[in-house]
């Protein structure tokens, strides 16, 4: 997800930097800031617990998303502890 | 600056042909002799274009390979269940139309590369899941289909500019609406569900990046 929120974001930059064409830009705009929705959900409910999670294993080796796992852990544990207090 | 510049020039200088050649068609000669023979880094408008042909390049080859894992595991399970013929056929049609789109209007390859690349392994893909879901007569009728879209988009004398600009506006509309319901249904479970971090950029990055 995030290498292409990345993809995305570097497509606009080529697209300024040597197209002249409005409507391949906004393409990509449009496919970047839905990208950046989908991507911030996952990092929001990354620690979902989910009945179907073990497709999530199955696919995982491909795209190794190490570092997004440890920045949202603090948001989903959030609420619990607010819901305690 | 200096000391990097007469350190960098006895070597920019005296690069071999082909890797001179091949600099200079990638960031043209004027470039080529600013950033490369001159080591002019103030000169932002060549830094620019040689990062973007630099960007460029990178997702080009990287698009090369993205979708050999999904190639490999059908071929390994000789099974088409859980991959989706109508969600291909879609990306593969709208893929089509924009490789069309850029290339009748002679736009740098580095810019819409990928298109072609993930376009041929979806291609691929398409084929494989008709025919391990038992619709190898499907498969060919695909191909067909395929071959006549190639034609029409590309023939100037069927498809005029004005015409493929419309359908390039339409592919961008669908890339579009495909990621909506996805955002929303995860929105609705309040949580990923079965999607894998995998699948969904699998599903929902391509269709316009």
């Amino acid at each position: 997800m995030f290498n292409y929120l990345l993809g995305s974001l570097t497509r606009i930059f080529t697209t300024l930097q040597e197209v002249d064409d409005k409507l391949i830009l906004y393409g990509f705009i449009a496919g970047f800031a839905l990208n950046a929705v989908l991507a911030l959900q996952m990092v929001y409910y990354w620690n979902t617990p989910s009945a179907k999670a073990k497709g999530k294993q199955k696919a995982a080796p491909i795209q190794a998303p190490s570092s997004p796992t440890t920045t949202s852990t603090p948001k989903s544990k959030g609420p619990t502890t607010r819901r305690r207090g | 600056m200096d000391a990097l510049r007469t350190a960098i020039t006895p070597i920019t200088h005296n690069l071999p042909g082909p890797i001179r050649d091949l600099g200079v068609s990638i960031i043209g000669d004027t470039c080529y002799k600013a950033l490369l023979l001159d080591v002019d880094l103030e000169n932002t408008a060549c830094l620019k274009l040689a990062i973007s042909k630099g960007l460029g390049i990178g997702i080009v080859g990287a698009s090369s390979v993205v979708k050999v894992p999904q190639i490999i595991k059908l071929v390994k399970s000789q099974s088409a269940s859980g991959v989706s013929f109508l969600s291909y056929l879609l990306e593969t049609s709208s893929y089509l139309i924009s490789l069309a789109y850029n290339v009748r209007n002679a736009f740098p390859f580095s810019t819409y590369g990928e298109t072609a690349l993930v376009l041929g392994q979806n291609v691929i893909i398409t084929v494989l899941v008709l025919n391990y879901s038992g619709r190898a007569s499907m498969a060919a009728l695909f191909v067909a289909a395929l071959a006549t879209c190639v034609v029409t988009l590309f023939s100037q004398s069927i498809l005029d500019m004005q015409q493929l600009r419309y359908l390039q506006a339409g592919a961008g509309v669908l890339g579009v609406a495909s990621k909506v319901p996805q955002i929303l249904a995860i929105w609705q479970q309040g949580g990923t569900g079965q999607l894998s971090a995998y699948t969904v950029s699998w599903r929902h990055s391509t269709v316009l990046s």
